[in-house]
């Protein structure tokens, strides 16, 4: 429970914590909390997201989710910190990771807000398309919501540099269509999350094809232009 | 502004809390000062004298208001979060554990009759009254599992 307490500091207190960060005070301590949350959070909702296939793909979406997540995470934190270092930032990798984290948190306490809705949807529809759909606006929501958490700790946290600061400012729009970018297709590599109905539990599948034309694809089918094989 | 509400006012000064938890530390403390008062004042001493006695041996101001925080901080939220994630956790288990493996809820009377379910059920009940400070929480925990139960049971042709 002391771990999950952090979400409040950070939801309600969130220039306190910060200019915390800033100053690099407990970042282990707010690390350690976020990342405990972040999982729980992220496992729950990924058990969601796969029990309407199987129970072995509940059980594979909770672990895939928050490793998707973190998995992105570290593949982008060093592009953030070079490139912020590039223009004058005085943050370390741990300042970058832990505000990186605090987006990440902020996305899994959302989605654990949705997952009753979710859940709601998933007894009351059995639309496959529709739930996947369901499922991307939610992530959509929820990350686009993350990422403007983490502009806003950004200009917190080097709002004493100001040498390159609109430099940085630009770094961090970048960074976040590449984060998009990196997640979505780590989210394609490590699929199935939902799991097609008509096919068996795989806890992979072959790669081949990528996530935007799958979610178009998925479009059409609901509105009735084609089906989805 | 009475001197019972000034301490309390100094108290609350270092408290940034959610109003709910605030206004629940203020009322417990205003609660054992008065006590403390009454038990005063029927000992002969003056309403001042009783209060300032009753403010010592508590502790109360702001170094209190500092140490109240630091205990209550982040409670109220992670009281909702927990209201929030447990009822689809137990949601889940009910249907992993208790329901046929299509996903109907044909011959459900027959979830009725299994330990499991009670069990998921009093956990369901138990959990958020022992662990969440807030009885509401628990009792809109324990509710949202019955509704979710009933959704099952009563539309039987809800293919999960």
């Amino acid at each position: 429970m002391n771990d999950l307490a952090i979400i409040e500091t950070v939801l309600r207190n969130r220039k306190v914590f910060f200019a915390e960060i800033r100053e690099g005070i407990d970042l282990g301590i707010k690390i350690r909390a976020m990342l405990v949350s972040s999982v729980i959070f992220l496992m729950l909702y990924g058990a969601v997201m796969g029990s309407t296939h199987s129970l072995w793909q509940a059980l594979s979406s909770a672990v895939k989710l928050p490793v998707l997540f973190l998995a992105t995470l570290i593949v982008c934190s060093p592009t953030l910190y070079f490139f912020n270092l590039l223009f004058g930032s005085s943050q370390s990798l741990s300042q970058n990771f832990a505000l990186i984290l605090t987006a990440i948190t902020v996305t899994a306490v959302l989605l654990l807000s949705f997952a009753p809705i979710v859940l709601f949807f998933l007894l009351t529809t059995s639309h496959y398309q529709f739930f996947k759909l369901l499922n991307v606006a939610v992530f959509a929501i929820t990350g686009g919501v993350g990422v403007a958490f983490l502009s806003q700790g950004m200009r917190i946290v080097s709002a004493g540099a100001q040498e390159g600061a609109r430099a940085r400012r630009n770094v961090v729009r970048f960074w976040v269509i590449v984060y998009a970018f990196a997640g979505s297709q780590m989210a394609w590599t490590l699929r199935p999350f939902i799991g097609a109905p008509s096919m068996k539990f795989e806890l992979f599948r072959q790669l081949g094809g990528n996530f935007y034309a799958n979610i178009f694809a998925s479009l059409g089918e609901i509105l009735g232009f084609f089906t989805v094989r | 502004m009475s001197d019972l509400d000034y301490l309390l006012r100094q108290v609350q000064s270092r408290l940034d809390l959610d109003r709910e938890t605030e206004q629940d530390v203020l009322a417990e403390i205003r609660v054992h000062l008065e006590d403390a008062m009454e038990r005063g004042m029927a000992a002969g001493l003056s309403r001042e004298v009783s209060l300032s006695r009753a403010a010592e041996r508590f502790g109360v101001g702001q170094e209190v208001g500092q140490a109240l925080q630091a205990v209550h901080a982040g409670w109220g939220t992670a009281e909702a979060v927990a209201a929030a994630g447990l009822p689809v956790l137990l949601a889940l288990v009910l249907r992993w554990l208790l329901f046929a493996p299509d996903g109907t809820t044909i011959g459900w009377q027959q979830v009725l009759s299994r330990p499991a379910f009670w069990i998921v059920a009093l956990v369901a009940l138990l959990v958020p009254l022992l662990k969440l400070r807030r009885w509401r929480y628990a009792l809109a925990t324990w509710g949202f599992f019955w509704f979710m139960t009933v959704l099952f049971t009563l539309l039987p042709a809800l293919r999960w």
